[in-house]
């Protein structure tokens, strides 16, 4: 799987590697950049970063990754931090405390939003764990296919394509397990969760 | 359990990103065992056997940021659509000479105060902590060489799109900027400035928090979240036009819902001439 080359190669070799590089690789990375909605010159200002960052990396690529893995991923830092960017630019002059950040801005996932009222009540908290329990179970039974369209669906709130595409599946799969999975979901957990409707809604959250 | 008609319903996304936390908190320590950004490749590819897809699946409905880049390479990998390969392939054959040169000229002025050898990045484990921060000074050392040649050409006018400057932690007794003591001072009117920074350790956390503290009297203060490149770097992109005079930066490691201070870095920002 890894490309294996010569960890060491000699300093005048490096540019025409990059430049080997360059030739096989840069127009999928520009493409990337357009597919991402990047405008045409920014595109190509984010691939020139792109292979600098790949010439800077190069006398320490073991080989260890894929190369063109290796160049994507570099492709894809570089994007992130791009979009990045643009939130940064927004909330300059803003103060945000650190204790005010939204989970989903500090790293993790969105935290439940129960946790406060279950927290003060006991008997919310008991019938909450219930709830949670029966939702486990019920989970569990799925088939692992339509468990995994449930969670990226609900979860995640992934489009049907987005869906079918991490799964390997068709979308027309991925509607008819979605599609099976409400049906059998709202058996076995009743009316105690609202959402079951988005499993199937449309398509597009 | 009896229905209850008093209780009321929950939302089932919220249940469910509960899972997907929970299944974060039951994952051995340093997180969930992500799989190499090589499989998630050969996992879109088709390459890998039943069990090992399947396995992979599991992953990926339960880790965001894992089903982020395969999606991502799926973008990277994918044909285009007919109409519009033909319009990026046409956009590519009018930049990718300007690309080309401007990468190429990039890359010689790197190579010529480049190192005479190879810089090894300091290894992940083995070898002793002394030689190490050797090796990461040596690399830092090269990056500041290299990051300033490229800031030089980028005030002499030329299209790169930021001033890019590495940073080293406070207190580190690393080189901070070439030939400056204390904070490195970059020209950034006009442009977006990129600070690199060094870290203290090998990397421990997949993300980390920057909070900006600008000088005094120029505004809050401000918080990116940032995770390390492929190189290894972390990149801080501080925007555009920003008042002079130092800034600190402050460097946090973020790991389910816990932060930890980790460094901090000084940097000034020169106004316009």
């Amino acid at each position: 799987m890894p490309t294996p080359r010569d960890p060491t190669p000699p300093a005048e070799d490096l540019d025409a590697r990059v430049r080997e590089l360059f030739e096989r690789h840069a127009a999928e990375v520009f493409r990337f950049f357009v597919r991402k909605r990047f405008p045409y010159e920014e595109s190509r200002e984010l691939t020139q970063e792109t292979f600098l960052r790949v010439y800077q990396g190069l006398r320490e690529f073991r080989g260890e990754s894929r190369e063109r893995t290796w160049i994507f991923s570099i492709a894809r830092n570089l994007m992130l931090n791009a979009r990045r960017h643009g939130t940064a630019s927004k909330r300059q002059g803003t103060e945000i405390p650190l204790e005010e950040l939204g989970p989903g801005e500090r790293g993790s996932s969105p935290a439940p939003a129960l946790a406060d009222r279950t927290a003060t009540d006991p008997l919310a908290e008991t019938l909450d764990r219930e709830r949670r329990e029966l939702l486990r179970q019920a989970m569990a039974v799925l088939p692992a296919r339509m468990r995994q369209c449930v969670l990226l669906r609900i979860a995640q709130e992934r489009k049907y394509r987005e869906i079918a595409g991490l799964l390997g599946i068709s979308i027309d799969t991925v509607k008819s397990q979605l599609h099976q999975a409400k049906g059998r979901l709202r058996q076995l957990l009743g009316e105690r969760y609202d959402g079951l409707d988005r499993l199937d809604d449309g398509g597009s959250p | 359990m009896s229905e209850d008609r008093s209780e009321h319903p929950r939302d089932l996304r919220d249940a469910l990103v509960e899972t997907l936390l929970r299944a974060r908190r039951e994952a051995p320590p340093g997180g969930l065992p992500h799989p190499t950004p090589d499989e998630l490749v050969a996992y879109h590819s088709g390459e890998l056997p039943e069990p090992e897809r399947e396995r992979l699946r599991e992953h990926l409905a339960l880790c965001p940021e894992c089903a982020d880049f395969v999606l991502d390479y799926r973008d990277f990998a994918a044909g285009e659509p007919a109409a519009a390969a033909s319009a990026a392939a046409a956009a590519w054959e009018r930049h990718r000479g300007p690309a080309w040169e401007a990468v190429r000229r990039g890359i010689g002025e790197a190579a010529a105060t480049g190192p005479s050898e190879p810089v090894r990045a300091p290894a992940r484990s083995g070898g002793s902590p002394a030689a190490r921060w050797l090796a990461a000074a040596l690399a830092a050392a090269c990056l500041l060489l290299g990051l300033s040649l490229w800031r030089a050409r980028s005030e002499l006018g030329s299209p790169s799109p930021a001033a890019v400057v590495a940073l080293q932690p406070e207190g580190s007794g690393v080189l901070r900027g070439p030939g400056r003591p204390g904070a490195p001072e970059v020209q950034a009117a006009g442009r977006r400035v990129v600070a690199l920074l060094g870290l203290p350790e090998p990397h421990r956390f997949a993300r980390y928090e920057v909070r900006i503290e600008p000088p005094a009297g120029a505004g809050p203060a401000a918080v990116l979240e940032i995770e390390p490149g492929p190189d290894g770097v972390l990149a801080v992109e501080m925007g555009i036009d920003r008042a002079p005079g130092v800034y600190r930066l402050v460097l946090y490691g973020l790991r389910a819902g816990e932060r930890e201070e980790l460094a901090s870095y000084a940097l000034r920002l020169a106004g316009r001439p």
